[in-house]
């Protein structure tokens, strides 16, 4: 039961990440485009707006695929030198960290995201492009990234308790 | 409490935190997020989800994915091998030749990719076998490999510069800039290393027999090799000389170069280009999420008022001003030795910088100092991030301690050539001053 859990978030966030990666295309032609535009057409348009979007987008949604394959970079010299076993037991104390930080941003996120729905809210600048579906997609991110914590904090009590942790 | 003890407070529960390999990102938040809970109010927490909007909606940051796409599509286009393919034909000939080229062809990657890790993958995959065939030392071969890597970062474009300029209020265009020379010469040093070295003892990197050497013609022919590369080098590096684009569009241009170059290589398949991006939105978020965790570290340390806290302490302290240079270039260096170089631009940088304006040095000067201090660490254990990108690769027959051993004469070289930058000034701040405004 617990390894479908871990499997299904893991599937998940592998899903996310390997789609939203596909936003470098459109987010590397709007920004070629943009230059082509300003600097020989002498006629600028504001890709720029989009093209933070696009780039906020692959953050957020990144962060629980880059933690999939532990690639969120810590100081791990010390660490390492240890048994695997204490580096999981390591990793369990710290999941609560993880949650002291993840909760309050969830849950800042969460209001955040609610209020700029509820007012259709919209870039500052001068197109006025809406900023409330990237901030679902923020919202959305900052979910996966909790689960992907909570994925690893399962298979590190699995592996202590015997059993193989999820998938890879 | 008083300052003295929130500061040290804070700083001992950084460090507690960051040495349990706890991931960085989430290390500076959470120290951000339980300072402001328990010297602020819970209520100041409103900041944190604009910690996100702000820092990933940043214009100024559009560079970062840029760049990091633009080395991840170059690492898969076969450019490298087709440059190295030029070099071995220009310099096998010679004693030590072929890790001159090596150091050479990572200088060209350098300059068309902003991270260190293309040129040493590239060279580790194809350099390090054909110089282990020809009988090179296995230091020189290493060394050259891991060195010629860890100049990425300097020459620009460079993702350490952005983060540089970006959390010490400098121009990225002119941070780049002042790159150019102090990079040239620290890849000339060790170009001249190797030759010298070679020159003296055969045996560590003998010349090919004259049999095998390419004639002329073929020589001229493999000039073609060298092309595209210069090609996106200009695009990307002129075109920001010349003011004709910001850095974040020049790096756009760079990454649809990279992948046109992928497309003339016959590089450019679904496989690759899956690689090139799942590992470039790994990258990108892993550099973000530290930027974002230390957006919240420094509004703490704001808030609190730490940051003028340590300034005042510093500027008050009546000490020489090259011996606050010197402390903070050791701190650099040793932090170097345990840390990737990005959090430690991030949590250094707001700290430092005010200081330097203080004591009038040349700001962009210290960026360009600095960002060589970090480059010290890529060949420092045990936190040496070249070797582990070679690493990475899977050459069985290396250990670490092989590598720290080949790293050390270039990371003597690369000391000079900081040593000759911070003594004259005008090998970083020349170059950017001639800039078109």
């Amino acid at each position: 039961m617990l390894k479908k859990i871990v499997s299904g978030i893991n599937a998940l966030n592998r899903w996310t990440g390997e789609t939203a990666m596909w936003l470098f295309i459109p987010f590397t032609l709007l920004v070629a485009i943009d230059v082509f535009q300003r600097r020989v057409l002498h006629h600028p348009w504001y890709y720029i707006d989009i093209t933070v979007q696009l780039m906020s987008a692959l953050v957020v949604l990144g962060a629980g695929y880059c933690m999939l394959y532990d690639g969120h970079i810590g100081m791990d010299i010390i660490v390492s030198r240890f048994s695997e076993k204490t580096q999981r037991i390591i990793k369990i104390i710290l999941f609560f960290f993880f949650l002291a930080c993840l909760g309050p941003l969830l849950w800042g996120v969460t209001i955040d995201t609610w209020n700029a729905v509820l007012t259709k809210e919209a870039q500052t600048t001068s197109m006025g492009l809406p900023i409330y579906p990237l901030k679902i997609l923020i919202f959305l991110g900052v979910l996966l990234f909790l689960l992907q914590g909570i994925a690893k904090f399962i298979e590190d009590i699995l592996f202590l308790m015997g059993k193989s942790g999820g998938e890879e | 409490m008083s300052l003295a003890m929130i500061t040290l407070t804070i700083s001992v529960m950084l460090l507690g935190i960051l040495i349990t390999g706890f991931p960085v990102a989430l290390s500076l938040m959470f120290v951000g997020i339980a300072g402001i809970v328990m010297w602020a109010s819970p209520a100041a927490l409103v900041i944190l989800p604009s910690t996100i909007i702000i820092t990933t909606t940043k214009d100024f940051f559009i560079a970062l994915p840029m760049f990091i796409f633009m080395a991840g599509v170059l690492q898969v286009s076969g450019l490298g091998t087709a440059l190295y393919d030029t070099f071995w034909k220009w310099f096998a000939g010679v004693r030590g030749g072929l890790a001159a080229a090596t150091v050479a062809v990572s200088t060209l990657l350098a300059a068309t990719t902003g991270s260190g890790s293309t040129a040493t993958v590239t060279m580790g995959m194809i350099a390090y076998p054909e110089m282990k065939k020809r009988g090179y030392s296995k230091y020189l071969n290493l060394g050259s490999i891991c060195s010629g890597g860890s100049l990425g970062p300097l020459i620009p474009p460079s993702i350490t510069m952005i983060l540089v300029a970006a959390f010490a209020d400098l121009s990225i265009g002119k941070l780049f800039i002042a790159g150019v020379l102090p990079g040239l010469l620290t890849a000339g040093l060790f170009i001249a290393y190797i030759l010298i070295r070679c020159y003296l003892r055969p045996e560590m990197g003998p010349a090919i027999p004259p049999e095998e050497r390419v004639s002329w013609s073929d020589k001229f022919v493999s000039l073609r090799g060298a092309i595209l590369p210069i090609l996106l080098i200009v695009i990307v590096l002129g075109f920001i000389y010349a003011g004709i684009t910001t850095p974040s569009e020049a790096g756009g241009m760079g990454a649809f170069g990279a992948l046109c170059c992928a497309a003339i290589y016959r590089n450019l398949t679904v496989a690759n280009l899956k690689t090139a991006m799942a590992s470039s939105i790994r990258i990108t978020a892993m550099i973000f999420w530290i930027i974002i965790g230390g957006t919240a570290f420094s509004s703490l340390l704001a808030i609190t008022g730490v940051s003028n806290f340590i300034a005042e302490l510093i500027v008050g302290s009546e000490l020489n001003r090259w011996v606050i240079f010197t402390i903070m270039m050791i701190i650099i260096f040793v932090l170097g030795m345990f840390m990737d170089s990005t959090p430690i631009v991030i949590i250094t940088m707001p700290i430092f910088m005010p200081i330097i304006r203080a004591l009038e040095f040349d700001p962009l000067w210290f960026g360009l100092v600095v960002t060589m201090n970090l480059l010290l660490g890529f060949l420092t254990p045990p936190f040496g991030l070249s070797m582990f990108y070679f690493k990475g690769i899977g050459h069985k027959d290396v250990s670490m301690m092989d590598l720290y051993r080949a790293c050390l004469p270039f990371v003597t070289i690369m000391v000079i050539a900081l040593f000759l930058c911070i003594v004259f000034p005008g090998l970083a701040t020349w170059l950017p001053n001639q800039m078109i405004q």
